[in-house]
């Protein structure tokens, strides 16, 4: 492993071993439902870097095999990320079109095909573009930690 | 490689939770999310329910608060609900907020925690102004932990940046009167003039513009109101705030804020893994958040009908 990316894989743990807590800055996480988190299998049509809350739109296969088109914000925001080691550029490489990640989620409470993603995993099983955790008082999931509190909320 | 390591491990420190001994428990407040209740456990990576910050002991001038800060407090009192007048509690009432434990659950029953931190609604239905991307307002812009915040002192004034909304406030320290508040047009930052009280800065703030929240949980102030701070440089590295509200218009008595610690900023808190260490343009820019991103995210998400993003 080259010495920059062993920088950024331990300050990633460091990331990871934080009991730090986000919200989302416009209160926004409270639209959703963390409580019941859930993961898909998810194709990136788009990834859209931007202040407050980046997000995603992706396809998933339901169980009855219907693709089903979501949009889904991440709770952190891109000083967060940037901080964090995930620019733009590499942010963007990571969730580029056509990509095939894993993601966590919670549902809008009203319904539809909207979530709020708490987790992204590449196909390698590794933690990308880590989102800063922490959907409000939402519990962390399995194995998720709390994000660094540069980011805003 | 070493010097690779030391970064690392830097990176580590700057999200490992740090408070102070004199935190009080409980001081965190419920933030927005359904389950409510987190008023002193876990915390930010700043401040709340986490080990000790220790003083750095290095000198420094109780009299120079220059640097950049960063506080650990997300609301103005996640203890005391303060009594208000007919009028105060009108305004209240009117102002839906979004953070807090979510109306409607069973932490928004917890009757130990203030009213205003258990009626949370989504933003798409409420009426935060910020949705919209407008100025914070003062007090809400200083307790906006974790965002950082800069002091720059010059002889006869501070300037208080904020990364949050790239605001700025000024603090006058050249003896000058405050301004009668009928005479000036109320400002979303007041007007603020400063003295010490020995290592004590203390500022007086009048003429706030009364659409402002006094923090996220949608308690209101009135053009009337006088805000005090309190600021202390205990150590090198950590500083402390106390807030009074005084707004007979709002409320029957002064209100205090909890205790609120800052820490010191170092460049690495600042840059981390880019390495442009700086605080950060943070605007509120409506193309971005009102145009797009209330839009096709948030409205839809709210069950308010969004559009069509294609």
């Amino acid at each position: 492993m080259k010495p920059e990316r062993l920088t950024l894989v331990l300050a990633a743990i460091g990331l990871l071993a934080s009991s730090a807590t986000m919200t989302a800055h416009h209160g926004s996480a409270i639209s959703y439902d963390m409580e019941h988190l859930w993961t898909t299998k998810a194709t990136i049509t788009e990834f859209k870097y931007a202040n407050p809350h980046p997000w995603l739109e992706f396809d998933r296969v339901n169980e009855k095999g219907q693709t089903e088109h979501w949009t889904a914000e991440l709770v952190t925001n891109p000083t967060f990320l940037l901080r964090a080691g995930w620019t733009k550029a590499r942010s963007i490489e990571a969730l580029k079109p056509g990509t095939v990640v894993e993601v966590t989620l919670g549902t809008a409470r009203v319904g539809g095909f909207n979530g709020c993603i708490r987790i992204i995993k590449n196909d390698k099983g590794e933690l990308i573009v880590n989102s800063g955790g922490a959907g409000g008082d939402a519990p962390l999931a399995p194995g998720e930690g709390r994000g660094a509190g540069a980011g805003r909320q | 490689m070493r010097i690779r390591v030391l970064v690392a491990v830097l990176s580590m420190s700057f999200v490992i939770p740090l408070t102070i001994a004199a935190q009080q428990p409980g001081g965190g407040g419920g933030r927005g999310g359904g389950r409510g209740g987190r008023g002193g456990g876990t915390g930010n990576v700043l401040g709340r329910g986490a080990p000790t910050l220790v003083p750095d002991n290095q000198p420094f001038d109780a009299h120079d608060l220059s640097g950049v800060w960063l506080g650990n407090k997300y609301g103005f009192n996640a203890t005391v609900e303060p009594t208000m007048t007919p009028e105060g509690k009108k305004k209240f009432d009117a102002q839906k907020p979004s953070y807090g434990a979510t109306l409607g659950t069973a932490a928004a029953n917890n009757t130990a925690v203030p009213y205003g931190r258990r009626r949370a609604i989504p933003p798409a239905q409420g009426n935060d102004y910020v949705g919209a991307c407008n100025p914070l307002g003062l007090v809400r812009m200083i307790l906006y932990d974790p965002a950082p915040m800069e002091m720059i002192m010059t002889p006869n004034r501070i300037i208080q940046r904020f990364e949050w909304t790239w605001d700025h406030r000024e603090i006058w320290l050249d003896g000058r009167a405050l301004p009668n508040v009928d005479a000036y047009l109320p400002r979303w930052d007041g007007y603020s003039a400063g003295k010490w009280e020995g290592n004590t800065l203390v500022v007086t703030t009048v003429g706030l513009d009364d659409r402002q929240w006094l923090d996220h949980f949608g308690y209101p102030i009135s053009d009337q109101a006088r805000v005090e701070e309190r600021w202390t440089r205990k150590y090198h590295n950590i500083m402390e705030l106390e807030i009074t509200v005084t707004d007979p218009v709002i409320y029957t008595q002064p209100w205090k804020s909890d205790l609120v610690t800052f820490r010191l900023a170092s460049n690495n808190d600042l840059s981390s893994g880019t390495g442009w260490a700086s605080m950060a343009e943070d605007r509120c820019v409506p193309l971005d958040e009102v145009q797009q991103y209330n839009k096709l995210v948030r409205n839809p998400a709210g069950g308010v009908p969004g559009v069509d993003h294609k």
